[in-house]
């Protein structure tokens, strides 16, 4: 292989890799100054083992392991935690906490173990009106998934469209930050 | 000793660490601000500036600079919820992204909530005026073109007034019209009510007749004009423009009150008074069913089938948070249980769950112990490394207006209990039983209050029961047993206390 086609080989790769960067990049959206949440990425190594709560058919929480990218922690674990619940279970009987086309705003960590998560409802809807067993498992799907995977997170705030609401849907006070509660999850067997 | 009413410093603690980051991005619960810029205020030649900011339902203003130049004293809760304002005697009571403010006794209100902001809590116009116009006298005028807000002395006006006082069908009606439109306020003590004129004077017209067996007496003073009333009596009040006349009705409040969609002044007639409160109500409809049945509907036919059932069968004066298809602010909810001072607050709601199985009644009580626990854990985080021991002071305040309900936790489980048992025992329901839950309407309330979910929505053969009336009374019977029982039980104790002091 002569020197010219080794390069030109080089810059092809380069010019792909740089592609595929950028797409990924746009895949995940924008960025916006000041969001810490591109923390720690993915890294080599085996995928780490998490455990996500999904409202259950019932009156309870139910888990459902997952694995996700080994590395991932802080605030981008966090979105990714959250980007999963919002997807949907892999299991019947299992439901998405929120109606589907609810996103991620932003996660942001703060002292004393607190995560702010702002969620964004479908464009042009208000967040969803819950009867108060849906709203609780709503609520404590996305607190008890963020503190169970997130040692350092045990408090978790939570927003819309990065706005605190007196009550997440029509219920809940959310104007203080939620702390997990392993009673809404169902125990196994 | 660390009680539950130290929990509430973590609260406050990491309440103020969360503010900055909460300032920079929103204003609870109002709608988004358009544009931030800073307004010039002029008075007696001064000038000055004032952040404000512009949101689709108007200004808002930085309330500091204005307390610090036009008087007053600013007191803010722990957790920047509560803001008070002590001027001249009255007490204001409001916070940021509270619709409603409470004048003295009084809830009225606002254009829009006020906002909490970097420049501080920042304030609507008619918030600005109530303050400073009706409470302080001073005249304002707001120039959006210029962003110039002009303070100015109220002049003197002498203002005739004349005075008719009718009695018909049991009720009397006291109308005062003036010549112009005083700034004036109305406050209640007792049987009197008065009415206050702020920088004018009223120039009484001619006596009038007074022949109402519901009005004792009508004294005047270029200040001040006072509506005695005969015992038991009630009175509200409404204006009517051009002219202006301010009207009072008079009625006897134990025929009248029972119905009253709103209490701002409850007639205090020494029975025990319940608050109910139908869960959603106008554009909050609550859960809504695979049939298309409303929460909100059905609350409100089953609070008042609850209303008749407690009028008939106890000595108590029941009120209804609404009684029409309205929305109402979960604050507000719990503000009119605390003014009517209620004795015990049940709010009505309809479950719904991601999936239809769910089924039958739950009870729920307020739930603090868990955050707060944290929180506590926080403040001491931060006590410690700010070096200093936790100040007594602090943890005096820390028995907020917004928590109040924590006073009330253990008679509000027991009357959570005996709701589920009565339910449990009448119907054929799944016992879900007696839960906790952060509830918004339950955590300002500072009496026994309880949130009682009355079946699921969401599950359609007990959506299609919950529309049956006869399903219904059975539902609102139980509740009536439950009360029934927690009074007895409260009256019980009550006279045992009493028996063990003598």
């Amino acid at each position: 292989m002569s020197r010219r086609t080794a390069l030109a080989i080089i810059g092809v790769v380069l010019a792909v890799a740089g592609l595929l960067a950028l797409l990924a990049r746009r895949d995940r959206g924008p960025s916006p100054a000041g969001r810490p949440e591109d923390g720690p990425g993915p890294t080599a190594g085996p995928p780490q083992e998490v455990t996500l709560y999904f409202p259950g058919d019932g009156d309870r929480l139910e888990a459902e392991e997952r694995e996700v990218p080994p590395g991932l922690r802080g605030p981008a674990l966090a979105r990714h935690l959250l980007e999963a619940l919002l997807s949907g279970p892999a299991s019947d009987g299992l439901h998405p906490p929120l109606p589907e086309g609810t996103t991620v705003d932003f996660v942001q960590p703060a002292e004393h173990g607190m995560l702010y998560v702002s969620l964004a409802p479908p464009e042009g809807e208000a967040p969803p009106r819950y009867g108060s067993r849906a709203e609780i498992l709503a609520v404590y799907s996305l607190v008890n998934t963020l503190c169970a995977n997130l040692p350092d997170v045990d408090r978790v705030a939570l927003l819309w469209n990065g706005v605190e609401l007196t009550t997440f849907a029509g219920n809940l006070d959310t104007r203080r930050p939620v702390s997990p509660e392993p009673r809404w999850i169902r125990s196994p067997g | 000793m660390r009680g539950r009413f130290r929990l509430p410093s973590g609260l406050l603690v990491a309440a103020l660490a969360t503010l900055p980051l909460l300032a920079a991005e929103e204003e609870p619960s109002g709608p988004a601000i358009l544009e931030r810029s800073t307004a010039t205020v002029e008075m007696d030649g001064r000038r000055w500036a004032v952040p404000y900011s512009v949101t689709s339902l108007g200004p808002l203003f930085s309330l500091q600079p204005m307390v610090t130049s036009l008087g007053g004293e600013l007191s803010i809760g722990p957790l920047g919820a509560s803001h008070t304002l002590e001027l001249g005697g009255t007490s204001l009571l409001f916070g940021p992204g509270s619709g409603v403010v409470t004048i003295g006794e009084e809830i009225v209100a606002l254009s829009q909530p006020p906002a909490s902001t970097l420049e501080g809590l920042q304030v609507p116009l008619d918030l600005l005026r109530r303050i400073y116009s009706d409470v302080a006298g001073y005249e304002i005028h707001w120039e959006a073109g210029t962003r110039r807000l002009s303070i100015g002395e109220r002049r003197l006006q002498q203002l005739p007034v004349s005075v008719d006082v009718v009695h018909l069908s049991g009720v009397t009606t006291v109308v005062l019209q003036f010549a112009s439109e005083p700034s004036y306020r109305i406050t209640r003590s007792g049987r009197q009510v008065r009415v206050q004129l702020v920088g004018d004077q009223a120039l009484l017209q001619g006596r009038p007749a007074q022949n109402s067996p519901l009005l004792e007496r009508l004294d005047f003073a270029p200040e001040e004009i006072v509506l005695q009333l005969a015992p038991g009596v009630a009175a509200d009040d409404y204006t009517l423009a051009g002219p202006f006349r301010l009207v009072f009705e008079l009625y006897p409040g134990s025929e009248t009150t029972a119905e009253a969609p709103t209490f701002r002044r409850p007639l205090d007639d020494g029975r025990e008074v319940i608050v109910l409160d139908p869960g959603h109500g106008g554009s909050d409809t609550g859960a809504i069913g695979p049939a298309g049945t409303q929460e909100k509907d059905v609350t409100l036919r089953l609070a008042g089938l609850l209303a008749e059932g407690l009028r008939g069968r106890l000595p108590v004066r029941v009120e209804l948070t609404r009684d029409e298809d309205a929305e109402l602010p979960l604050a507000t909810r719990s503000a009119l249980a605390n003014q009517a001072k209620a004795d015990l607050f049940l709010s009505i709601h309809l479950n719904s769950a991601h999936g239809p199985s769910a089924h039958g009644t739950e009870t729920y009580f307020l739930s603090l112990e868990a955050s707060d626990e944290r929180a506590a854990q926080a403040a001491e985080d931060a006590n410690r490394a700010a070096g200093g021991a936790a100040d007594p002071l602090t943890d005096l305040q820390l028995i907020l207006w917004d928590m109040a309900q924590s006073r009330h936790l253990a008679s509000s489980q027991y009357l959570a209990n005996l709701i589920q048992e009565e339910l449990n025992l009448a119907l054929d329901l799944r016992d879900r039983g007696v839960k906790q839950a952060p509830f918004s309407v339950l955590m300002g309330t500072a009496m026994p209050a309880v949130l009682v979910e009355l079946g699921f929505l969401s599950n359609p053969e007990e959506e299609q029961r919950l529309l049956d009336p006869a399903y219904q009374r059975q539902l609102t019977d139980a509740l009536v047993r439950a009360v029934t029982r927690f009074r007895a039980q409260r009256q019980g104790s009550t006279t045992a206390a009493a028996g063990s002091l003598q």
